[in-house]
């Protein structure tokens, strides 16, 4: 038996150490993507609190097929989109016509910029765009499924992921542009 | 711009699939206590039919206790305290009269060895003593004067119990107030008569006809003349119609036994977190993890009150010693009651500081290795339970439940700390948020196994559990149960 099995099993019993372990364990990487989903940091502590609770709460169901951590992942995930949902804030519409950018290297605007304003800038979209683009860019899905999952007609949720990806790549080029212009001034 | 794009997807992947960030601490606690309220909600839960039946026992006992006191009330109203009460074969009914102080003394002198029975045979001359027939009987100072001494000799006489049942005909009282002096002079002369012979002349066959012998209307003549003595004609003038006769009580009929009995047992706590008194290095589940080793020792007597064939209410005194083993833990520093650093030793009883007597001072939130420690708790406890017993041949089987009160008589715990340089001991009596009782509540069954007419071996497997916490401001909330088993002898008295 893995330390993980020995972990879920205990947690499932309600033993809070082990609880507090398999938090520890997972903690990292589903804060992160609470941040994808959320506007910022408060509200993604919010939504990994309330996605881990989720997780406690029917740790029983889990089935023991694939990967533990993919379950958490769903969980915390639709824990994200019901939030949003009840917002009410999928369809909004941003005009892009007069967007242009210049892409450069990849590996250069993570250096210059860093992963953690390349959160924010996910975070800056708007709610449909944040959405469709987590669940398409991050989680794989289809616009089908995306459609399905959101309530939207699959056009839209194309619109919405085109929309987002515009925005960001304005967002990264006007950022490169202030990073290479602080490097000039140094 | 489409390839552009679609290295957006990648840029953005690559960056953020690869982060990984802790949450701040306040997410866990958040998590914590979510789940710990969801816990006490399990807990409530579970616990809500326990403590329906614990109301319902309660509601059980405090009905049987005022229904011992209302009937104590009633004997205390009369003038004496002994029981006239019908038993009669043919007929269900029944009635209590009581009797008056004359009762008593005139037992007294008997040594409270009397039990004499009127019963009745003949259904249609049933002991009816008219209101008329007592007042002529009263209205012979002289006779009863006399009849009440010789029913005194008489009863001095009755040196065994028995229960003789006796009818009392109008046609004899008739006989007796009418001055039949030969019945009378009768008496006299068989006053040296012995016990059984008077059993077996107050047979009931032998009432009818008895104006024409005069040895059944002598018995019936000693027979009423201990109720002359025992002055039932007062109390009788209340009531229109009697139709009752003695029934009275002796020692060995008591309903009362006592019970000596010694209790091993294996104990355990129900922990649950003090949402007021968090601590952030330790919780229910450490604690509960370090101390599994348990034992409780139970020795006391118990009471019992048999107030129906099958039903007795129990209680009495008992003292309980817990014993807790506590593993090896990390304490840590923390401001005491007074304002001084020391280290705050948690246990499921409650916690207490420890000073190290040697080496630096600590600092708060300074931790040291404590050895293994050992929790005692002594309890007194009096218990009020319902008993319901079973009885074939010299067995007896019991059910019992009942709720007690727990009295804290002592509580020390004995911790070593343990360094690389030093061993310091310590051993204190004052453990901080241990209350000083709390409510109990118990359930068993058991055996006896009679081994002479007035005593009995009896053993009982019973679940003794608490219904309040022994703790209050304290990390948890403490609950202790035991299991034990109860073997002991049983006296009636």
């Amino acid at each position: 038996m893995t330390q993980l099995t020995q972990l879920i099993k205990s947690s499932i019993a309600g033993d809070r150490i082990s609880q507090g372990k398999l938090y520890e364990l997972f903690a990292p990487t589903m804060f992160t993507v609470c941040l994808r989903y959320s506007k910022n940091r408060e509200e993604a502590e919010d939504l990994v609190q309330e996605g881990f609770i989720r997780m406690f709460k029917s740790l029983q169901q889990y089935r023991w097929e694939g990967a533990f951590e993919g379950w958490v992942k769903k969980i915390m995930v639709n824990n994200a989109l019901q939030k949003f949902r009840n917002k009410s804030q999928l369809h909004a519409v941003v005009d892009i016509e007069d967007i242009h950018f210049e892409l450069t290297d990849s590996e250069n605007i993570i250096a210059q910029l860093g992963t953690k304003e390349l959160l924010k800038m996910v975070q800056a979209l708007p709610p449909s765009y944040q959405m469709v683009f987590n669940l398409y860019v991050f989680e794989g899905m289809k616009h089908k499924e995306i459609s399905a999952l959101l309530g939207i007609a699959e056009g839209t949720s194309k619109s919405n992921l085109s929309g987002a990806r515009v925005l960001l790549q304005k967002a990264v080029t006007q950022s490169t542009l202030v990073a290479k212009q602080n490097l000039n001034c140094l | 711009m489409s390839d552009h794009l679609h290295d957006i997807d990648k840029l953005f992947q690559g960056a953020i699939n690869d982060h990984e960030e802790m949450p701040p601490s306040s997410v866990w606690n958040g998590i914590d206590k979510n789940l710990d309220k969801n816990n006490i909600a399990d807990i409530k839960r579970k616990y809500a039919l326990l403590k329906k039946i614990a109301a319902v026992l309660l509601l059980l006992l405090t009905g049987a206790g005022v229904y011992m006191l209302q009937s104590k009330h009633t004997h205390s109203n009369q003038p004496g305290n002994n029981t006239v009460a019908s038993n009669e074969k043919s007929s269900a009914e029944k009635k209590v009269v009581k009797l008056p102080p004359g009762t008593a003394t005139l037992n007294e002198s008997a040594d409270k060895k009397s039990n004499l029975s009127l019963k009745e045979t003949e259904q249609k001359n049933l002991a009816e003593v008219g209101i008329t027939d007592i007042k002529s009987l009263n209205a012979k100072n002289e006779k009863s004067t006399e009849t009440a001494t010789v029913a005194k000799k008489y009863l001095h006489k009755i040196n065994k119990p028995f229960r003789q049942k006796i009818t009392i005909t109008n046609a004899v009282i008739d006989e007796i107030d009418n001055g039949n002096t030969a019945v009378y002079q009768e008496i006299k002369a068989d006053k040296k008569g012995s016990i059984k012979e008077f059993e077996n002349k107050l047979e009931l066959e032998r009432i009818t006809g008895i104006a024409n012998e005069k040895i059944t209307a002598a018995d019936f003549m000693k027979t009423k003349a201990l109720i002359t003595a025992q002055n039932i004609y007062s109390p009788l003038r209340e009531t229109k119609k009697v139709k009752q006769k003695l029934n009275f009580k002796t020692p060995n009929q008591s309903a009362f036994a006592v019970t000596a009995f010694f209790a091993p047992g294996i104990s355990s706590f129900r922990l649950e977190d003090d949402h007021h008194e968090r601590d952030r290095h330790e919780d229910r589940d450490g604690i509960k993890k370090q101390e599994q080793n348990q034992t409780s020792t139970t020795a006391g007597l118990l009471v019992d009150y048999k107030f129906n064939k099958n039903w007795s209410l129990q209680s009495g005194l008992t003292y309980t010693a817990k014993k807790i083993d506590i593993d090896p833990k990390k304490i840590y520093a923390d401001l005491d009651n007074d304002g001084s650093i020391k280290y705050r030793f948690n246990f499921s009883s409650g916690y207490t500081f420890v000073a190290p007597k040697t080496g630096t001072a600590p600092s708060v939130g300074d931790s040291v290795q404590t050895n293994k420690s050992l929790t005692s708790l002594h309890y007194i406890a009096i218990p009020l339970s319902l008993k319901y017993c079973y009885s074939f041949k010299k067995i007896t089987l019991f059910g019992i439940a009942g709720t007690s009160l727990n009295i804290l008589t002592k509580g020390s715990v004995a911790t070593e700390i343990a360094d690389n340089l030093y061993t310091d001991k310590n051993t204190t009596s004052s453990i901080n948020g241990l209350k000083s009782s709390y409510l109990g509540g118990t359930g068993g069954i058991g055996i006896e196994y009679n081994i002479g007419k007035k005593m009995a071996l009896t053993f009982m497997p019973s679940y003794n559990f608490a219904i309040s916490s022994i703790t209050q401001n304290s990390v948890v909330k403490s609950y202790p149960n035991s299991l034990s088993m109860a073997a002991g002898l049983r006296f009636k008295l």
